[in-house]
């Protein structure tokens, strides 16, 4: 039987990875990789938890499978905006877009 | 006790495919190399998720994430992508952000270890796709009613995002 502990070091792992990738990588694609590691993190915590509380929880997968419909609706989203940045400034390095920029 | 040591190696397997695969996400030159370590992850947490008996989210996990969500972020690459220019990747301060991310990891670890949790995985029946269906269209239809108009608005929006310069 492996316990819990397992499951959520795993998940805060790859989220410290995510967070990592959000903060430092300049494509703003490798950006949104960085994100969807994350929601997997997260998604990795609620299934965990879903299956190990004493009580027969099924909610937590429920809501897991609410996680990845948002999750691929910001991907989506967020590759559309990329797109159209990449048109009105010829690239989608994060550093280079200052136009929000006060 | 030999099908408890099964589970710990498999475990042990999934997670340092993941987790290499995760670094590897960041780390890899080429981005197109970055989206395929990408799908080799969201491979890995499936099987994480088969090892909870959530074989539903596992399936959905494979379909969504390794299907459709990898498949999205490669074509945004290749829409995106500048020919010959090369990413750069300053491998400066390499230990510092090691150690940054050592650092984070054992802040959240900290708590979770002091946390006494329930080690005992339930009892299931083997009809976890039965209860995740069955509760999805009972306690959570509401939600489930938004989340799928959620998702239609966000596809629209990406539709009208990426057709926008027809229109003009």
């Amino acid at each position: 039987m492996i316990p819990l502990v397992y499951y959520l070091v795993l998940a805060s792992v790859l989220f410290a990875i995510g967070a990592y990738g959000v903060l430092t990588k300049r494509n703003a694609v490798r950006v949104l990789m960085a994100i969807e590691i994350m929601m997997n993190a997260a998604i990795i915590n609620l299934v965990a938890f879903s299956v190990y509380m004493p009580y027969n929880n099924i909610s937590g997968q429920v809501f897991a499978l609410f996680a990845i419909a948002i999750s691929a609706a910001e991907a989506a989203i967020g590759l559309a905006i990329f797109i159209v940045i990449f048109r009105v400034h010829g690239t989608i390095d994060i550093n280079e877009i200052r136009r929000l920029r006060g | 006790m030999k099908e408890v040591a099964a589970d710990l190696i498999v475990f042990f397997m999934l997670a340092l495919v993941s987790i290499f695969a995760s670094v590897m996400v960041m780390e890899a030159e080429d981005i197109f190399h970055a989206a395929l370590f990408l799908a080799l992850l969201f491979a890995a947490v499936a099987g994480v998720y088969v090892l909870l008996l959530a074989e539903f989210i596992a399936a959905i996990q494979l379909l969504i994430y390794g299907g459709a969500i990898v498949v999205l972020i490669l074509f945004a690459i290749v829409l995106t992508n500048r020919a010959g220019k090369v990413e750069e990747q300053s491998l400066k301060n390499l230990l510092l952000r090691t150690a940054a991310i050592i650092g984070f990891v054992a802040l959240l670890v900290q708590p979770i270890i002091q946390t006494p949790w329930p080690n005992e995985m339930i009892k299931t029946t083997g009809k976890n796709t039965y209860n995740v269906g069955y509760s999805l269209f009972t306690d959570y239809v509401i939600p489930f009613e938004v989340v799928s108009l959620a998702l239609l608005a966000a596809l629209i929006g990406a539709i009208y995002l990426s057709k926008r310069e027809v229109a003009q």
